[in-house]
């Protein structure tokens, strides 16, 4: 099995520009508030483009962002 | 609650007062004629789900965004999992009569439609169940 884990600071950089709450931010990169609770509780993994539209409306790198953790692989 | 929610959650709500007034209206009329034919017609109550994209339009907000990629992907995985569910249903249904109506007797007519609803209603029910369990609990505004 596959352990393999991405976990973010979404809301810490939230907080650290301006407050901007889960709403501003799903619509500045254009997906629902659900998207972002979903992606800040590690419920959900984005793709790619929306890894990098987060990273760039907090205008810093995508690996600032997320952080991948590989885990252990089991047969 | 999003768009996919609330339809689900219609679809669900539709389906269980289709099966509820249908069942009581045929017991009843079972009861009082021996016979039912009217109780039946209850089960025009599912056209109400034709009017889905009536009542639950999408916003014309200019930059309101309604669906987004993980509502695309919940979706495309509850109408996988509903047929996957459907099939394993529709193989022990089918093996399961053989084994209750035995080899020797035979099912009436009225079986065909009925299972042609049944399995209708059982892929609504399943993809409206899978949906809802994949939003799980909205969160709330920070």
């Amino acid at each position: 099995m596959n352990n393999d884990q991405i976990t973010n600071r979404i809301r810490r950089l939230r907080f650290d520009h301006g407050e901007i709450t889960q709403q501003q931010l799903a619509d500045k990169v254009g997906v629902t508030r659900q998207t972002i609770i979903a992606i800040e509780a590690g419920k959900y993994a984005p793709s790619l483009p929306l890894a990098f539209r987060i990273a760039k409306a907090f205008d810093v790198g995508v690996e600032d962002v997320f952080q991948y953790q590989a885990g252990s692989k089991e047969p | 609650m999003n768009r996919y929610q609330k339809i689900a959650w219609f679809n669900l709500i539709v389906i269980a007062a289709t099966v509820i007034v249908t069942s009581a209206a045929i017991a009843v009329d079972i009861h009082i004629r021996g016979y039912s034919t009217v109780g039946w017609w209850f089960v025009g109550l599912l056209a109400l789900l034709k009017f889905t994209p009536r009542l639950f339009k999408k916003p014309q907000s200019p930059g309101g965004v309604v669906a987004d990629e993980r509502d695309e992907l919940i979706l495309k995985k509850a109408v996988s999992s509903a047929w996957s569910a459907f099939w394993w249903v529709f193989v022990a249904v089918t093996f399961l009569s053989f084994l209750v109506v035995g080899p020797r007797n035979s099912v009436p007519t009225i079986a065909l439609p009925l299972m042609a609803i049944g399995a209708g209603l059982f892929l609504k029910v399943a993809c409206s169940v899978a949906i809802l369990m994949q939003y799980g609990r909205g969160g709330r505004d920070e």
